[in-house]
């Protein structure tokens, strides 16, 4: 058997659209809490995730029409979601294996001139 | 069992086919290393091992198993108590009463009734068919219905508000594994003006302090390159997460776990453990030069770190806090820790990441295996042989 999840994906949205972001994950089936990983530019908060993915988000993310809501999602508030975070998106979306997921994230990040934010040791 | 179920709880299957087979439970007890395997342990409370596919789900619910390399793991079964099934909390869920005994009726017309022992659904007005059951926060349960005789409708079930089934669903049996979130949970039905029927309705505590991810880009993926079978972990935001283990109070406890660092992060990353800063837990953990075993008493908290730390580099690591307690890494002398340097748990159970001192650092890189035990020394050293086994290393 192969798997499905063929992709490997990260995604990053200013913190402005961060709440709609999430909105569209949860609406696919993606769960709550997407875009857990905090970032910054040292002025602006952004908000990252990195996750394998299937041909049909990938699918989805070249033509939203494409998408399959989960039960109950709002696809009028789907489309307005999309349509607020698609502008301001960065994204890496590549076939899974060719370097690690991390790796990818962080040449995302360093490209945008984004570092990850650290909790204060207490 | 059906095809179906068969894909879905591959262990299940093996117990369904007779004494002619080893049972699940038969099957983990054959000496693998040495004789010796966790549940050897009396007081085990939580064993994880990526090489078992039964055990891991691509869902949170239970639904779909991991079967490939690459697949995300949002459920991953604990097997310290056997998957041991509680008793039935359902009542009259194969409708052998011949009646709604047990049930709800909430159709304005009544619509639910018994009709050669299963529950059939006339569909002529709103409402749905349920029961509630007592749960416990924070534990699963598997639950297990039949759907049949679908003519009109989109009918589905549901479980403390979660679907077993959605409105698409074929006639078949579901299962699907469930965690409580309160006291009480529904047992429904749902589809108004659907014609089908429901019949074996059952829910059942499954043993055991499981992990699992609810959000989806969280998750570690299975990996095998054969030989060996390891969750992957990304180092961003992966992490699969289980309850605050109960100890009963336990001071001597073992915690242990055997990985690879493919990067370092700019912080310390937890690799499993339920450390809280000098509040409780055992934790392993990896920073840029070192491995750390972490064991915390209430007010004090012990660290060992062994340096340096290779990237690539198997290694198992483990914290014993009973009497001739110590730290242990691979390769590195063993560091002898005050006895009972530990108090219970106080917060929960984390594979892939880490919390102490204020920061949190998510792993990145491979798990073989991870164990948490209530033990004595001899138990203990016994788990590191059980890591080492498990990651190619003995």
């Amino acid at each position: 058997m192969s798997t499905d999840y063929t992709y490997q994906a990260a995604l990053i949205v200013p913190a402005a659209q961060a709440d709609a972001a999430r909105r569209i994950a949860e609406a696919m089936g993606w769960g709550p809490g997407n875009y857990s990983c905090e970032l910054t530019n040292g002025t602006d908060t952004f908000w990252g995730l990195s996750s394998v993915a299937t041909d049909g988000f990938v699918a989805m993310m070249q033509d939203p029409s494409t998408v399959e809501l989960s039960e109950g999602a709002d696809s009028a508030q789907f489309s307005a979601d999309m349509a607020e975070v698609m502008p301001a998106l960065l994204q890496s979306i590549e076939p899974a294996g060719g370097r690690s997921q991390s790796e990818q994230f962080n040449a995302l990040c360093a490209a945008n001139g984004l570092s990850r934010v650290q909790g204060e040791e207490t | 069992m059906t095809a179906q179920n068969a894909l879905a709880f591959p262990g299940l299957l093996m117990r369904s086919l007779g004494p002619a087979l080893l049972s699940w439970s038969e099957r983990r007890r054959v000496p693998a290393f040495g004789g010796f395997l966790p549940t050897d342990i009396a007081g085990l409370v939580g064993w994880y091992d990526p090489s078992d596919l039964s055990t891991m789900f691509q869902d949170d619910l239970g639904k779909v198993p991991v079967t490939a390399a690459g697949d995300p793991v949002a459920l991953m079964l604990d097997t310290s108590k056997g998957l041991a099934l509680g008793p039935e909390l359902v009542v009259n869920g194969d409708f052998s009463t011949g009646d709604l005994t047990g049930w709800t009726d909430t159709t304005t017309g009544g619509d639910w009734s018994v009709v050669d022992g299963k529950a059939v659904d006339a569909g002529t007005s709103a409402g749905d068919l349920q029961q509630t059951v007592a749960t416990e926060v924070g534990a699963f349960y598997q639950v297990e219905f039949t759907q049949s005789d679908i003519s009109n409708g989109n009918p589905s079930f549901k479980f403390a508000g979660q679907n077993i089934t959605t409105a698409q669903s074929a006639p078949g049996t579901y299962k699907a594994i469930v965690r409580a979130a309160s006291t009480s949970a529904p047992v429904a039905t749902s589809g108004q003006l659907a014609l089908w029927s429901v019949d074996n309705v059952s829910v059942r505590k499954v043993a055991g302090n499981h992990l699992v991810q609810v959000t989806a880009a969280a998750r570690p993926t299975y990996q095998t390159d054969g030989t060996l079978h390891w969750l992957q972990f990304d180092g961003v935001d992966d992490v699969l997460v289980g309850p605050v283990v109960d100890t009963g109070g336990a001071t001597s406890m073992a915690l242990g776990a055997a990985f690879i660092t493919d990067a370092f992060g700019s912080i310390s990353a937890g690799v499993f453990g339920d450390a809280e800063y000098q509040d409780g837990g055992i934790m392993i953990a990896v920073g840029s030069s070192e491995v750390a075993v972490i064991s915390n008493d209430d007010g004090a908290e012990y660290r060992t770190y062994f340096s340096p730390v290779s990237l690539g580099a198997t290694y198992v690591a483990l914290g014993y806090t009973g009497v001739g307690a110590f730290h242990y890494r691979t390769g590195k002398d063993e560091q002898a820790r005050p006895d009972d340097s530990t108090s219970s748990p106080v917060m929960e159970l984390l594979l892939g990441k880490g919390t102490q001192g204020g920061r949190t650092g998510n792993f990145n890189g491979k798990v073989f295996s991870a164990v948490y035990a209530v033990s004595d020394e001899a138990q203990a050293r016994a788990l590191i042989h059980y890591l080492n086994k498990k990651a190619g290393l003995a």
